[in-house]
């Protein structure tokens, strides 16, 4: 079951220049920041109510979030929705035929994690993610 | 500022019925009310909002081409007035726009990482 908008992902150049906006004009506190060697990326969640907003600093022009950043610059990348069980869930999408990007999921920085290919949703580029136990927050 | 939640986002589309039964029946998202008169779903604390940008708005330039896809985070703040101080302070531009009955600032997406963000004092409706 899908329980909250677990974070909207936005892609932004630089993290620290970023944090000038959302964490200093808006409020919104820094949860966690890691860079996902396996993504080339450099993640920051900041905590608004329930949900978060992940900042998101390509360290790469090769990587997928560096070759969003050259198309279409700054701005929202992707929508996550919170669950307790992503296996059941992408397994659910599936069996519904909904085209996924993930066949499995894997580890993200909000825990496991898996996308479906935004052709299924509208545009809208979806993440599911399953917190790990420590993550929950 | 304090920035309180997420109370919408928006998808935008030229088909918002469509888009809304889509993300219902791949999501068993419940629908809530109305939001400045377009479908929504409940998610948790927030809702999704689906919207044909009107011609010439902000969002209609922003997305472009009838293209669909997620277009604006909209979030609730303790107090506008606070809010609105607090973005003159920065030098943030942003408009006053009407929300349905609500009143919202929407922030210059160039001051805010390519995101079209609007921010209210309350819940939007209708």
């Amino acid at each position: 079951m899908l329980s909250k908008i677990h974070h909207v992902g936005v892609v932004v150049r630089d993290l620290e220049q970023a944090y000038g906006f959302w964490r200093d004009v808006l409020g919104l506190p820094v949860m966690v920041v890691k860079t996902v060697v396996d993504q080339d990326v450099t993640a920051a969640l900041l905590k608004v109510g329930e949900s978060e907003i992940e900042l998101l600093q390509p360290l790469s022009d090769t990587s997928g979030i560096g070759k969003f950043l050259a198309k279409r610059g700054e701005g929202i990348h992707h929508l996550c929705f919170e669950t307790d069980d992503v296996d059941a869930e992408l397994a659910a999408a599936k069996s519904k035929g909904i085209r996924v990007i993930d066949e499995k999921p894997r580890l993200g920085l909000a825990g496991m994690i898996c996308f479906l290919h935004p052709a299924a949703t509208r545009g809208v580029l979806v993440e599911y993610a399953q917190p790990l136990d420590e993550e929950h927050h | 500022m304090q920035a309180k939640k997420i109370d919408h986002v928006v998808v935008a589309t030229p088909d918002p019925t469509g888009a809304a039964a889509t993300f219902r029946g791949h999501f068993e998202l419940p629908p809530s009310a109305p939001i400045t008169g377009s479908p929504a779903l409940t998610i948790g604390q927030a809702r999704i909002a689906f919207i044909t940008p009107q011609g010439g708005s902000a969002l209609a330039a922003a997305l472009g081409g009838g293209r669909e896809g997620l277009a604006e985070v909209c979030m609730e703040v303790t107090s506008l007035a606070d809010a609105e101080a607090a973005l003159r302070q920065a030098g943030i531009p942003f408009t006053v726009e009407a929300k349905g009955a609500s009143r919202a600032l929407a922030v210059d997406p160039s001051a805010a990482h390519g995101v079209r963000l609007t921010l209210v004092e309350g819940s939007v409706g209708a």
